[in-house]
């Protein structure tokens, strides 16, 4: 009972970061209509801005929040509105290629900033934990759940709340509708963007105290998180979410139940059955 | 013309993971390489370098030698670093009659396959466990084991050989758990390994995951007789600069800077100071191996039979002790390289096993984390 | 008001509009005609920027719109109901009415008790979702949602297409009502003869090119228009 319950909260835990940056991803093709493949690269990139705030500055990776965030908001906004703006109405593989492009400019652009070193951030809680009804809960874990929840919550209440955020959800549901409300779709593109980035970079952040910094981190994210976002339904938010959550949850279970080895064969399979259940993904619809 | 002669560099190919997740490994390996080939122009060997980057990849590993062999007509090879590629390229080695010398890779099988051209400076993995194993009956009376191991053919086969040994010395394996490399969470594993209770964990994993574990042990209070580390990353700078964790953990390693080889401790010292970092066995297997390849080569002036041929006859002492490639329990030209087990004290690795090398006291059982 | 001035579109090599002339004065409703494929759609598509004509040239009481992007021109009272309601279907009507005054933020709870006034049924069914009302709910939810931005013109896009006729007759009472309010309208309809019937003038596009105009009850009886689409 205990292990099933370590299991379940360990799973849980992990799989709030992968919904964050399921999140971002799902939102950005939402609104953009293309899949960004460079969106574990910002992960990457938020884990090493995490990392410079906390070796030079002595920030802690979870006030390094507040700054982690708007630099990459704004990064993702100028990569919008430098590139991606460019492509828009070109044909899907085109925009694959690019932003695959611009993971690989990420990646090695970090190897040739920061060399290939593993970089850890080690704070004094990195391998605490307490204990909850017999179950050992990481501390590092605990709190990024804690702040994972809170961004997920103001996110929501962005997108169903305010105006800015509705007419990013018209964006996504009917370009041209949206557009005939007055909405600028360019910069809601820009700001969806910039949105994406930020909970990609914020996911960085959160995991950075837990795990390590190389430049190739990203590449384990991005596929990760393209999984939870077409599990949950591409373009949904919180369908992003609730496959972050359950794919967290199946890599802990299996790995306690059946074989840490085939953890990902699991995954794959649930992934597999969900979609010939249901083509469209939990929360999407089938086209 | 004979000057003419004597002045060409003679050309050795290095295949090296430059880049990929065995990147910060590699790149102990060409601290190395560039200091074998310091070595060798003070002798008079001028030596041509030609790297191909593997990335860790057994396909680019070979395609790397192939290049190597065709478009640069090398004299002989040094590399890969992992071992699937170094698997992948003895095979290729073998069949294109090119001497190559595999410096660090240690998994078994690679120099059990009666190969003529194939080459380890390094000890298997296999003793890996075996000194580990060996030291632990020294120090204390553990009655079993747990293995967690890395899905990779180091990790394996690694494991593979603990098993055996295990049974060997009546010590009860309670579980083998592989997993794969660079995932954030060993939380479900490590609790399998607490309800176990086993005396040792023995762990074979690369650099960044020792510390993942070590992380994650100590968050669900695992506390056995001892944490054996099965080389690779347990035996960086990095990990042992993690104090809260890496205190008090054993592990194997090829070679040491306190260890009493010729002129180990004055080579760790210029390494440090030419590249700001602790050499690490990696950095070390790598250098004597391009020193061996690059003598042998400069004799044999690049003829590739004559470079075998020197290479299965010579013997060598250096900073990784005795080396002679020779043929012994199903093994072909594999050097009998004297493992070491060293244990972190405050962020120092401590060579503590065996006796003969031993520059400390091992610190038994684990004590438990601060 | 709204001056089109020897518009032409071409997608690739197919000419879509022609040389397209009309205008639309203040308070008037105009009804333009054709048959499928006539260039209707396009025609607003280009007057609200949706696209940009091949040359031509668009005025709303005299600013020309040939640099202005879609979202500028809803700002300057164009509003366009677009072809097939195009209403948000994942929001609610509530949701929907409120980013029809996304530029009108301040007038917004004005708005919206006038919208539910003309349309009760929607103050019904405002939490539902969009998509999960009847073709004729949608209609008047995407009419209501164009209203939430304080139009001075309305393009209105076959806004009785697919409807049953009792609720086509509705839409089209519901068109004067709010032309009554001193709204302009530009109407785009299949339906020739109620179109002609309540609008002041029309023009009718054939291939891309306004082959008749006048005033619309003279075009009812127009033989060629009756011919062509009156069936008789």
């Amino acid at each position: 009972m205990i292990r099933l319950l370590q299991a379940v909260l360990g799973g849980l835990l992990t799989g709030g970061v992968y919904a964050l940056i399921g999140a971002g991803l799902s939102l950005i093709f939402g609104v953009l209509r293309v899949i960004n493949f460079a969106q574990g690269e910002l992960v990457m990139l938020g884990m090493y801005l995490t990392w410079l705030l906390f070796t030079f500055l002595h920030l802690d990776p979870f006030v390094s929040l507040i700054v982690v965030m708007p630099v990459l908001w704004m990064l993702g906004w100028a990569l919008e509105a430098l590139l991606l703006d460019r492509m828009h109405g070109a044909l899907p593989q085109n925009q694959i290629l690019l932003t695959m492009g611009l993971g690989l400019v990420l990646s090695n652009g970090a190897m040739m900033a920061f060399t290939s070193d593993y970089r850890l951030v080690s704070t004094t809680y990195s391998s605490s934990s307490f204990m909850l009804a017999g179950v050992a809960l990481s501390q590092p874990l605990a709190v990024s759940f804690v702040l994972t929840a809170a961004i997920a919550t103001a996110l929501w209440v962005f997108l169903a709340r305010t105006d800015t955020g509705m007419a990013i959800r018209a964006t996504a549901q009917d370009r041209d509708a949206a557009q005939l409300m007055g909405i600028d779709v360019r910069r809601m593109s820009r700001l969806a963007f910039g949105i994406g980035a930020a909970l990609a970079g914020a996911a960085g952040a959160l995991i950075a105290p837990t795990y390590y910094i190389f430049p190739q981190v990203g590449g384990s994210f991005t596929l990760k998180a393209f999984v939870v976002v077409v599990l949950g339904g591409l373009g949904s938010v919180v369908g992003a979410m609730l496959g972050g959550l359950i794919i967290g949850i199946t890599e802990s279970l299996s790995a306690t139940y059946i074989s840490t080895e085939l953890k990902d064969v699991c995954v794959y399979s649930l992934f597999l059955i969900v979609l010939i259940a249901r083509p469209g993904g939990l929360l999407g619809k089938a086209e | 013309m004979l000057a003419l002669l004597l002045a060409a560099a003679i050309k050795i190919g290095v295949i090296n993971s430059v880049t990929g997740p065995e990147a910060p490994i590699g790149e102990n390996m060409s601290h190395g390489y560039a200091l074998a080939v310091e070595d060798l122009k003070a002798k008079g060997i001028e030596v041509e370098l030609i790297t191909e980057d593997d990335a860790g990849k057994p396909q680019t590993a070979m395609g790397g030698l192939e290049k190597l062999v065709t478009r640069d007509g090398v004299a002989g090879i040094v590399g890969p670093y992992t071992s699937a590629s170094s698997n992948a390229a003895a095979r290729l080695a073998e069949r294109s009659k090119i001497p190559l010398l595999i410096p660090a890779a240690s998994k078994d099988e690679i120099t059990k396959q009666k190969y003529k051209w194939v080459f380890r400076t390094s000890a298997v993995v296999s003793w890996y466990a075996q000194v580990l194993f060996d030291a632990a009956a020294k120090f204390g009376k553990p009655k079993s084991v747990f293995i967690v191991h890395e899905n990779t053919d180091f990790g394996t086969s690694a494991a593979r050989g603990a098993t055996e040994i295990a049974k060997q010395m009546k010590l009860e394996v309670l579980g083998t758990e592989a997993y794969s490399a660079g995932s954030p969470d060993f939380r479900p594993t490590l609790s399998k390994v607490k309800a176990a209770n086993p005396d040792l964990v023995l762990f074979v994993s690369y650099v960044a995951d020792a510390i993942l574990l070590m992380r994650q042990s100590r968050e669900l209070g695992l506390k056995p007789m001892a944490f054996l580390g099965g080389g690779a990353g347990f035996t960086t700078s990095q990990f042992a600069s993690e104090k809260t964790i890496s205190e008090g953990v054993l592990s194997s390693t090829q070679w040491t800077e306190d260890v009493s080889w010729p002129g180990a401790g004055a080579w760790g010292a210029r390494y440090k100071k030419k590249f700001g970092k602790t050499a690490t066995y990696h950095a070390a297997c790598a250098y004597e191996s391009l020193l061996i390849m690059g003598e042998v080569a400069a004799k044999a002036a690049g003829d590739h039979e004559k470079i075998r041929a020197a290479l299965h006859d010579g013997q060598w002492n250096g900073i990784l002790g005795e080396v002679k490639f020779a043929d012994f329990d199903g093994f072909t030209n594999q050097n009998k390289h004297q493992m070491l087990v060293v244990q972190i004290k405050n962020g120092d690795f401590v060579t503590v096993f065996p006796e003969e090398f031993a520059k400390g006291k091992a610190v038994w059982p684990f004590p438990g984390f601060k | 008001m709204l001056r089109v001035e020897s518009l032409s579109f071409a997608y690739g090599d197919a000419q879509v509009l022609d040389s397209v002339s009309l205008e639309v004065g203040k308070g008037e409703i105009v009804a333009l005609v054709g048959a499928n494929g006539a260039g209707k759609t396009t025609l607003l598509r280009t007057v609200s920027r949706l696209v940009k004509p091949v040359s031509g040239k668009v005025t709303l009481d005299g600013e020309d719109f040939s640099r202005l992007r879609a979202h500028e021109v809803v700002r300057r009272g164009l509003i366009h109901v677009p072809e097939g309601r195009r209403i948000f279907p994942e929001m609610t009507v509530r949701e929907n009415l409120r980013l029809g005054s996304f530029t009108t933020r301040t007038d917004r709870e004005r708005n919206l008790e006038k919208a539910f006034a003309l349309f009760p049924v929607l103050l019904a069914r405002e939490g539902q979702l969009g998509g999960t009302l009847s073709g004729g709910e949608q209609q008047m939810l995407a009419l209501a949602r164009g209203l939430m931005a304080n139009p001075r013109l309305l393009l209105l896009d076959e806004p009785s297409l697919g409807l049953a006729p009792i609720i086509v007759k509705q839409i089209f009472e519901t068109i004067v009502a709010i032309n009554q309010q001193g709204i302009s309208i530009l109407l785009v309809e299949q339906n020739v003869y109620q179109s002609l019937h309540i609008a002041q003038r029309a023009y009718v596009l054939e291939r891309g090119r306004v082959v008749l105009q006048g005033e619309g009850k003279a075009l009812l009886e127009n033989p060629d228009v009756k011919k062509a689409f009156l069936g008789a």
